[in-house]
């Protein structure tokens, strides 16, 4: 008995050094972990900042006349957003700050945003090594490529109808819409130009200065300003003539891009025709340099009506006094003074057009079932069904776009902009083969028509399509396509 | 709407956020319909907002505006007070957004500041914890936050 009370004794207080033992080693271990979690939480928030911060003042960097207000735009932008996404005293932080730091040299055509951005963390635990808070510190960057984009504008006849409730054409109301477009760029990093078109194509250069009157005091925006309408739809030598620009540049650190609006089906087909042998318009020397466009002038694709041509391809004036004007050299010819006597002269359409696009399929052949393609292709003769002249310039469009699209250089994307509503309902743009060619990333998947043909390519670059119901529409599809290319610029 | 590839009116994609990305807080993905539904304890608002230059020769020109919208989960949670479209398309595209009135969401300004021409993302998530809390003492608890980037 005496022996258990000693042992008691010697026992008592042993708790009180365990529990003091204990807490010395696990207090500063929970703290630990309490205050490590807390920096943590605060690193996620802070960097998440850092990162919207960076991404929007990359795309801010097209915000601004001139390079350096753009830079300040990026650099006001960003702040904005970090501030919008750490909240002043988030979890009892203070000192929450960034800074913002814009690389336009490092990397040709491409501009950099760094954020790094700071904040105070209070510690509670941890105090007990006399430290009261921690530093946190982020970086994020983020950038914005410069980009060449061509413009390519549909000016044909059935632009000039009036539209409803606006008192105005859907030409000028296109003129509109695609001279607010330009703003969306950034002048001296962006390089832009113009194509307008109807039956002879229109190619204004790409420049930075876009905004700044050029010697003869143009401006894109003041071309766009000076547009008629009036004429045909060809289509496939509009892009082309885009595309050519890009090859003239060639500069693949840029994002090579052609913008794409059109308020109707193809109905032109520019090309090297050859004149009857016993047509007296062109001697046997000069046979083969019959560059022009035949178009149809039937109102529509129908099986039977006029067609014209040869027609000059292409001016060097935004204003088109070419329009309808037989091309030089053919003063021999039937067509030279009533260009629907063209067929007399001309009895085929060619098997490929002036830029090598087979004019023969393959989109007609596989919508054999759907109007205006009931009919194949025939060449032979040709020339006098304005049915077959839709139909050879649907496939060279649909062909030149692929051979835009599959440049292993460039890697130029497509966006494009159906205007429904003018004109009759069957010469309509066909909205299916525009996703095609943007190559959308809406026919990912089913396209709903059963055909691979129309399917995204995942090889090639994807652009975006976009429809205005009608011309007053016109503005949200622009809208919409200059927002999907900078999404695209800035990442 | 898209965010890197991904495309949130697709009831697959949504199934990805209601089903992983919220695993276990009762977002209910709303088969692929935009406007949500009723059901679930959560809600995600995903906007895409643009200042509209004054140069667009439209009525909301010089305004912020919501251009898309989605909205996945349970609506009666909560509401955006930033912007409300008269008509969202099935890709979640508003409708009209350069004319719509209901489309402007000035009020944006308060978060953020978006230059003329500018764009802003913006993500809200809001959740109803209905299972925690004591009866009679803690109760509604629930989460809120808002992304902007």
């Amino acid at each position: 008995m005496q022996s258990l009370n000693n042992r008691n004794k010697r026992s008592r207080g042993i708790a009180i050094v365990l529990t003091t033992l204990t807490l010395t080693v696990t207090l500063p271990l929970v703290g630990l972990g309490f205050d490590v979690g807390t920096l943590y939480l605060i690193k996620a928030k802070l960097a998440a900042a850092a990162d919207s911060a960076a991404l929007a003042g990359a795309r801010a960097l097209s915000q601004g006349a001139t390079e350096a207000a753009q830079e300040a735009s990026a650099m006001s932008t960003a702040q904005s957003f970090f501030a919008g996404n750490f909240p002043a005293g988030y979890w009892r932080t203070s000192g929450a700050a960034a800074t913002v730091a814009i690389n336009s040299t490092s990397t040709p055509n491409y501009r950099t945003v760094t954020v790094n951005a700071t904040v105070q963390a209070p510690l509670y635990f941890l105090r007990v090594l006399n430290q009261q808070h921690s530093t946190i510190n982020v970086m994020s960057q983020a950038g914005r490529r410069d980009v060449l984009l061509m413009m390519v504008l549909d000016r044909s006849s059935s632009m000039n109808g009036v539209v409803a409730g606006t008192g105005q054409t859907a030409c000028a109301l296109m003129k509109t819409d695609a001279a607010a477009f330009v703003n969306y760029f950034a002048p001296g990093r962006d390089q832009l130009g113009l194509v307008a078109f109807g039956s002879s194509v229109f190619v204004y250069p790409s420049t930075t200065s876009f905004t700044t009157p050029d010697g003869n005091g143009n401006t894109i925006q003041s071309l766009i300003g000076q547009l008629t309408c009036g004429a045909n739809t060809a289509s496939a030598a509009a892009i082309a003539a885009a595309y050519a620009e890009l090859k003239n540049v060639n500069n693949p650190n840029r994002m090579n891009v052609v913008m794409f609006m059109t308020d109707g089906r193809p109905n032109g087909v520019t090309a090297n025709y050859y004149p009857l042998v016993t047509d007296g318009c062109a001697p046997a020397s000069q046979r083969n340099t019959f560059v022009g466009v035949i178009a149809q002038w039937a109102g529509g694709a129908h099986p039977n009506g006029n067609t014209a041509g040869l027609m000059q391809p292409t001016t060097t004036s935004i204003t088109f006094p070419n329009d309808n004007v037989p091309i030089s050299g053919s003063n021999a010819c039937q067509f030279y003074n009533n260009l629907e006597n063209v067929r007399n002269d001309v009895p085929n359409l060619p098997a490929n057009d002036l830029y090598g696009n087979s004019t023969a399929g393959p989109y007609s052949q596989l919508n054999s079932a759907t109007w205006p393609y009931t009919t194949p292709f025939n060449p032979v003769g040709g020339v006098s069904v304005p049915q077959q002249i839709v139909i050879a310039s649907t496939n060279a469009l649909d062909n030149e776009a692929t051979q835009v699209r599959t440049d292993p250089n460039l890697h130029p994307y497509i966006y494009d902009i159906a205007l429904m509503g003018d004109g009759p309902v069957d010469d309509m743009p066909d909205t299916l083969l525009l996703q095609k060619i943007a190559n959308d990333p809406v026919l990912a998947g089913d396209t709903g028509v059963g055909l691979t043909f129309y399917q995204m390519q995942i090889d090639q670059p994807h652009g975006y399509f976009a429809i205005a119901p009608n011309a007053s529409q016109l503005a949200v599809a622009f809208d919409t396509i200059a927002r999907q290319i900078s999404i695209r610029l800035s990442r | 709407m898209m965010a890197k590839g991904v495309d949130f009116s697709q009831q697959a994609n949504q199934n990805l956020v209601a089903n992983d990305l919220a695993n276990g807080l009762s977002l209910q993905a709303n088969n692929g319909n935009v406007t949500g539904s009723t059901s679930g304890n959560g809600v995600l608002v995903l906007s895409v907002f643009e200042s509209l230059t004054s140069a667009c020769n439209c009525a909301n020109g010089g305004h912020i505006v919501v251009v898309d919208r989605i909205v996945i989960g349970n609506h009666t949670l909560y509401t955006s007070p930033f912007g409300n479209p008269a008509s969202i398309t099935n890709s979640g595209s508003v409708a009209n957004y350069t004319t719509d009135p209901g489309a402007q969401a000035d009020n944006v300004s308060s978060v953020i500041a978006i230059g003329s021409g500018g764009l802003a993302y913006m993500a809200e998530g809001s959740f109803a914890f209905k299972d925690l809390g004591a009866v009679g003492f803690i109760t509604n608890l629930g989460a809120f936050n808002r992304a902007v980037f």
